[in-house]
Parts: C-alpha cells; structure tokens; sequence
C-alpha cells in the first residue's frame, strides 16, 4: 500500500470512528417543530439557530424583520401574507423625494459598481469593498433619512429608517438546486413569474411580485406592497449568484416612483471588472466539437461514460445501440436503442451551450423517452463545472446510479 | 418514482407529514457527513436541525425531486461549514475539548487523538471534502457538486490536504504504523 493510501485509509478510519448513533425519534420531534408555520416563516427553533448564526445570511433575514417589526412600526403594516388583491394602507413619508438617477458610479459592492439616486447620498464613494470580508458598505442614504445597515459574510442590507420605504438587500448566495447563477440559468427554465433580462450585457433575472412574499425565501415583510428579485450571475462561479431584494413599503403612486428608481439602480450596475468571460467568436461548430471532444476525453477515463453518439454537426441524429452513457455518475445496465442529438448555442452569460440529448422508442419493457445533458463551455470551449446537468435521467431504461466506492 | 421520490414530492407540496417520514429516513446519513465535519454532536445536530429547516423552506424551488439527494447534501454541507465557522469563532479551545469521547480498541490511542486534531485544524472547506471522499466515499463529482466548485478544484483541494496532514511529524508516526 502506497503513503497515499495508507494516509487515506487512515483519515476515513478517524471519521467513521466517530460516528456515533445517528439522533433518534426525539431529534425529528425536534426538527419538526423547529419547521416554520403558516406565516412565520421561520419557526421557533429557527429563531434559536438564527441567534448563533451571526454572520449568516439567515440573521440578516432576522435583522431585517427586526428593523421592520421592532424599532421602526410603520403605520399601515400588515402582518399577514397578502397578494396582489389585497389592499395596503398608503404611507406617505413627506421627506422621502423620488430621485433621478445619475450616472455616477459612487458604490461599489463585490464586483459590481452600483448606480447612486441623486437623492441617495453615497457612502461607499467609489471605496472597493473586500469581497471576503467583514464589512461591506451600503448603497447609500435616501435624503436625509439615517441608513440603517446590516452586513454579514455574505450579504449586505440597508434600511432607510425614517420612511422605511425602501428596502434593498444585496447577497452573495450559492442556492442549492444549482442556483440562479449561470449555471441554473442557462439550463434550466425561469421560475414562475421571472423575465429574463440582461445588465451589463449579461443574463439575469427579475421577479416582481405585489404583496408582501418574498420569492424563493418565501419571508413575510410586513407592509411590503411590492417586492423585486433580480439575480445576477457572477463571473468567477457558475452556480452563484447576486441577489438584490427590494421592499417597497408604500403606497398609491409612489409604489410606481420607488420602483422605477430601484429599477434603473439595478438595469445600471456594471460589473467590475467586466465579465470576463467574453466568446471569442461565434464559432458553433468549433464550439461543439471542442465540447464534446473534452466529453470524450472525460469518457476515455471512465469505465461507465461515452459520449461517442453524439454527433460533431448541431441539428443532426443519429440511431444506435448504446452500452454506455454520458452521464457520468450513472451506468446503463444493458445496452440501449437511442437516437442521439447534439445542439449549442450561445448565451447571455458568455458561455456555450451545448446540449446533448438522448431519445429512444416505446418497446415492451418500457415507455419512450428522452433524457439530456446540458454542458456549458468557456471561451476555450472547457467544460465548465462538473460534468453536466441532467435532465430525465430517471426516465430512461436500464440507467442506474453507480453505487460508491467500496 | 422511488419512495423517497414520492416523499420529496410531497413534502414539496407542503405535506409536513411526508417531511416528517423524509427527516426520519435522511437522518442517518446525512448525520453521519454533520458528524464527520463537526465531530461534536451538538453541533452535529444543530447543524442538521437547520439544514432540514432549510430544505423545508426552500423545498419550493426543487422542481425536480429526483434530484433530491445532491440537492440536500449540499445543503446539509453549507450548514455543517457555517455551523463550523461559527464554532471556530467560539475558540478552538473549546471546540478540542468538545471532540467525542472514542472508545479505543487498538492501543494507538494517542496517534488517532493526533489525526483528530490534525483533522480539526483544517479548513472548514477542506475538512468538508474529506469527510465527503474519505467519510462517505464519495465520487469527486459529487464531492465537487456538494460543494458547489469545480471537480478540478476539489481534487486539488483535497491533494492538498492531504500534503498538508502528511508533513504533520503526528502523522508521520501514524503511516508508519
């Protein structure tokens, strides 16, 4: 046995040595009513576990109801679930003015640069914030209205105490589900309610929603008339995104006012440095086989992968029986009659995208179906990620999960 | 649709019972990769408690249920690395003491003790990945995706992990066994 394997052998001795009893019943009682219910988003356990994550995206959810339920009651509030059909009592704050825009960049947050309102008083006057550290800084002030602001790890929240009108959080997620980042963008259709946009060139996405339901979150936000969602994706890593959520808490036309500022706050950001990911030519078919010769190349290491069926030409089949598939955590257990498809196509997010697509034919044993993998390359046409994302997979005969490593 | 498929799709529709029977059957596992980066098991559980919390709440937005399974592991891995880093805040001090008591059958005792701390010392991120490889011997694919990074930077993560728990003189002893 080589050091290396002695060594690993022996680090998977010290972990599983540890393991004792998995929790019981008595944790699941636990678990349970920890869960959220009706319109507490959160849950009395939660609130628990929000206290010790000082730093975690979760508290700056805790904070921002702190701010909104605790130390600044609007008038009007709800503190119900509401929908477009509901009705809000408006706030009007006579010190909040709707401001214009300018194009001055004075904020800079992670790597984006962040159109300042006129009438929001920059903080951040152009200071790069550290992306790994603790502090962040806010977009800025509204009027003379003090900023009330909340930074964690990885997200940032400023609340504009006086009208609390709006609100404006920007995070840093990684979502599980492969996020809204590229990654979950491009290959995957925009959740209910999305339109898909483009700032600074790139693929986002927007949700506006009337009421006081955050999307995805699913927070309450008492006294929110209107909520927006955009996701922007980042540069360096596919599955993250920029998430950038206003509040609009109020009423009548200034619900309309609000939101065209926070609108053309966010349709202003550039990223900086740019996305740095530009395609060098609009070349599909060098695309394409580049992409599926490093499949290839991925296969030729993999006693259960083959990505060979697929042909070189988008738009183009081609029927065979196959003993393998491209997927790679999976392996066919008897060989198959499919017709394999190639297609690519570039982005909004600087990437292409290839899709490779099995089909194959009702028989006996089974139902017809199609199952697909979807690769993003880079502007060197690298697969970018892991190995793909799937599509039916569950659907097509005699592919199973390949069990762990003994 | 496999049972668990069934559950997940259940308990996406708000069907708190199915997430009650999901919570029942996840557990062991996913306590197991909770336990493997935390070693303490009321971190351990603290961290699982919120990783389901969180699956609940965003359960919503997993369209696909088959996909169940990377889809809580990385969650459950997120929770696990933030409990962690929270820990580390509280000092390291306290968190060696809170390391479990390991029954010991082999008389090496003090090696093992060594690897733990070793162990203990790395990354939140780093510790995750080994406990992912080497805990629940995992493919690098699926190492990478419950990390959410590329299966190049994992396995050169892990690469250097171990280069790092190898020049350690504790573990010097503990290969030459």
């Amino acid at each position: 046995m080589d050091d290396n394997a002695e060594l690993e052998d022996s680090i998977r001795g010290a972990l599983r040595r540890g393991w004792v009893q998995p929790p019981g019943d008595a944790f699941t009682v636990r678990v349970m009513g920890a869960l959220p219910t009706g319109r507490d988003t959160r849950g009395r356990g939660r609130l628990t576990l929000l206290g010790a994550a000082a730093l975690s995206a979760l508290l700056t959810i805790a904070l921002v109801r702190a701010v909104l339920h605790g130390s600044t009651p609007i008038p009007g509030a709800s503190d119900r679930a509401s929908g477009p059909g509901d009705s809000h009592a408006p706030v009007r704050s006579e010190s909040v003015t709707a401001a214009p825009l300018r194009t001055v960049r004075t904020a800079v947050m992670w790597e984006l640069l962040v159109p300042q309102p006129a009438g929001w008083l920059a903080a951040a006057n152009g200071t790069r914030a550290d992306f790994t550290g603790q502090k962040l800084f806010p977009v800025g002030s509204l009027g003379d209205a003090p900023v009330r602001q909340t930074c964690g790890h990885d997200s940032c929240t400023t609340v504009w105490d006086e009208s609390a009108e709006i609100q404006v959080r920007i995070e840093h997620v990684a979502r599980p589900n492969n996020g809204w980042g590229q990654w979950g963008m491009a290959s995957r259709e925009a959740p209910l309610g999305a339109e898909r946009i483009t700032i600074d060139g790139v693929g986002a996405q927007v949700r506006v929603v009337d009421g006081n339901r955050v999307p995805d979150t699913d927070e309450i936000v008492d006294g929110a008339s209107r909520i927006m969602v955009w996701d922007l994706p980042t540069p360096a890593n596919i599955w993250m995104s920029y998430r950038i959520t206003a509040v609009i808490r109020s009423g009548g036309d200034r619900v309309e006012s609000l939101a065209r500022q926070i609108t053309q706050m966010v349709e202003g950001i550039e990223y900086s440095p740019s996305f740095a990911w530009d395609l060098p030519a609009d070349d599909p078919l060098g695309a394409l086989a580049a992409g599926l010769r490093a499949l290839r190349n991925q296969a030729s290491r993999s006693e259960t992968m083959d990505a060979s069926c697929f042909p070189d030409e988008p738009g183009t089949s081609r029927e065979i029986v196959i003993e393998k598939a491209a997927f790679l955590p999976y392996e066919l257990a008897r060989p198959l009659e499919v017709t394999c498809s190639s297609a690519i196509e570039r982005t909004e997010f600087r990437r292409w995208k290839m899709t490779l697509r099995y089909d194959w034919r009702a028989t006996n044993e089974y139902a017809g179906g199609h199952a697909e993998m979807v690769v993003l390359l880079d502007k060197q046409y690298g697969v970018v990620g892991y190995y793909g994302d799937f599509f039916g997979v569950d659907d097509m005969p005699y592919l199973q999960r390949r069990p762990p490593a003994p | 649709m496999t049972d668990r498929t069934g559950l997940v799709a259940a308990a996406r529709a708000r069907d708190r019972g199915a997430f009650e029977r999901l919570v029942a059957t996840e557990t062991p596992d996913a306590w197991r990769l909770t336990y493997s980066i935390l070693r303490s098991t009321p971190d351990a559980e603290d961290a699982l408690q919120e990783a389901f919390v969180s699956a609940w709440m965003r359960l919503p937005d997993l369209r696909e249920p088959e996909r169940w399974a990377g889809w809580f592991r990385r969650i459950v891995v997120s929770a696990a690395i933030d409990q962690y880093r929270r820990r580390r805040r509280r000092t390291l001090a306290s968190f060696i003491r809170r390391v479990e008591p390991v029954p010991d059958t082999s008389g090496a005792f003090e090696l093992r003790e060594a690897l733990d701390a070793e162990l203990a010392s790395l990354d939140p991120i780093d510790r995750a990945l080994l406990a992912l490889r080497y805990g629940l011997d995992l493919e690098m694919p699926d190492v990478a995706e419950a990390l959410g990074m590329p299966v190049g930077t994992a396995k050169s993560r892990v690469h250097r992990a171990l280069r790092r728990l190898r020049r350690r003189e504790s573990l010097d002893a503990l290969t030459e066994m």
